[in-house]
């Protein structure tokens, strides 16, 4: 499978605390790949890294044959890689669909003097727009709650509400960070069931952020593990599980692989 | 941009390119609303663009709705077209600004004739009551 991300010896610091440490990493294409490790090992700062939001200071990070280093966020976008945050950063006082239109602003084509005139063209790509906006919102079993606010929707639904946004730019990677967090068992399960049907309907490559061993270990392809920074371990699931040094980095020395299920 | 800057790039938004854009735009309308001020009244000096000015403004914006056209006409008209019909209480016309003002913030904080979303986010204790 061809690479679809290539980050090459990314290093951010922040002061003299080095979040991100000469971290390389590959991402296959169509690929589900888990980003895991404690916290404060660095995989929110990375995710930050490929999105724009921080510039590391060295190293380089590819999509396909565009650096992404020094873009800005929304350069990035439009180059197909999008994401969810951890604490989830819905626009509150906008209604679910509203939150998804924005999403799909990059794909929008309407320029100021043709929404000041109400052109019949603008009009059109407004009602595909909404069209297209309550697609998705079906595809994430919300289209039932499309006018409400988003922040009047439980939580389960926010992250989903989340999603569809970052679905609405026809993303070719999807960075999810901690998508199950806060999730009980049934929620979460029905999370790892989605996200494979983004990666098995739509082609979607999936990066992700994940704390529960069940979602990593159940759906992922491969795992990359941090800790302080640097990447100690990468390899399937099971090659993770058995790897001394990333039990050592969650659990302490002396615990046995059979407490990581 | 209003409600989240860092998500709003993160969807594609240049907030540069877009905050320039607002700002100059109204900017140019504040430049025209000023040239047919002046047109009319013949003679400007800088004089004639004191604090009172900008403090009528905000009051009939207020009073009419924010964000809204519609408004801002109902609001003009009530707060400076009334005025001058009603010449004789000219000395009571900051006093009823401040009453008007008052009343508005307790009764309908939106204005007489607001946007959809300044309705819904004002009367928010309402709408949560509702639905919950």
């Amino acid at each position: 499978m061809a690479a679809m991300l290539i980050s090459n010896k990314t290093t951010k610091r922040f002061g003299g605390l080095v979040a991100v440490d000469a971290l390389d990493i590959e991402i296959k294409e169509k690929s589900i790949h888990s980003v895991i490790g404690p916290n404060g090992a660095g995989k929110t700062t990375f995710f930050n890294c490929v999105t724009g939001f921080y510039k590391p200071e060295a190293g380089d990070i590819f999509l396909g044959e565009h650096s992404l280093v020094g873009l800005l966020p929304d350069q990035i976008v439009k180059l197909g890689i999008a994401r969810t945050y951890q604490n989830i950063r819905l626009f509150p006082d906008l209604t679910a669909i509203e939150n998804v239109l924005v999403g799909m602003h990059t794909h929008l084509s309407a320029g100021c003097f043709g929404i000041i005139l109400n052109l019949p063209s603008v009009k059109r790509e407004e009602k595909q727009a909404e069209a297209e906006a309550h697609r998705l919102l079906k595809f994430v079993n919300l289209d039932d709650k499309a006018n409400l606010l988003s922040k009047h929707l439980p939580y389960g639904e926010q992250r989903r509400l989340e999603i569809a946004r970052a679905l609405a730019s026809q993303p070719k990677l999807l960075c999810l960070d901690e998508p199950t967090a806060g999730m009980n068992s049934g929620e979460t399960q029905a999370m790892c069931d989605f996200i494979r049907k983004l990666r098995d309907e739509l082609g979607i490559t999936i990066m992700l952020i994940e704390h529960q061993m069940r979602v990593v270990m159940g759906i992922s392809e491969i795992v990359t593990v941090l800790d302080y920074g640097k990447k100690i371990a990468e390899g399937t699931p099971d090659e993770i599980k058995r790897n001394p040094q990333v039990i050592e980095a969650y659990l302490g020395q002396g615990s046995s692989a059979a407490q990581v299920h | 941009m209003r409600e989240d800057e860092d998500v709003a790039q993160a969807m594609g938004i240049n907030l540069v390119s877009n905050k320039l854009l607002a700002f100059g735009t109204g900017a140019a309308f504040s430049a025209l609303a000023g040239v047919i001020f002046s047109s009319k009244i013949g003679s400007i000096y800088p004089h004639s663009f004191n604090v009172m000015v900008s403090i009528n403004i905000v009051c009939l914006i207020i009073f009419g709705g924010i964000g809204s056209i519609p408004g801002v006409i109902v609001g003009a008209v009530a707060l400076v077209g009334l005025p001058e019909l009603l010449r004789e209480f000219a000395e009571y016309r900051f006093l009823v600004y401040g009453v008007a003002l008052v009343g508005m913030m307790l009764l309908r904080p939106e204005g007489l004739w607001p946007e959809a979303i300044r309705k819904r986010e004002m009367h928010e204790g309402l709408a949560n009551g509702e639905s919950d």
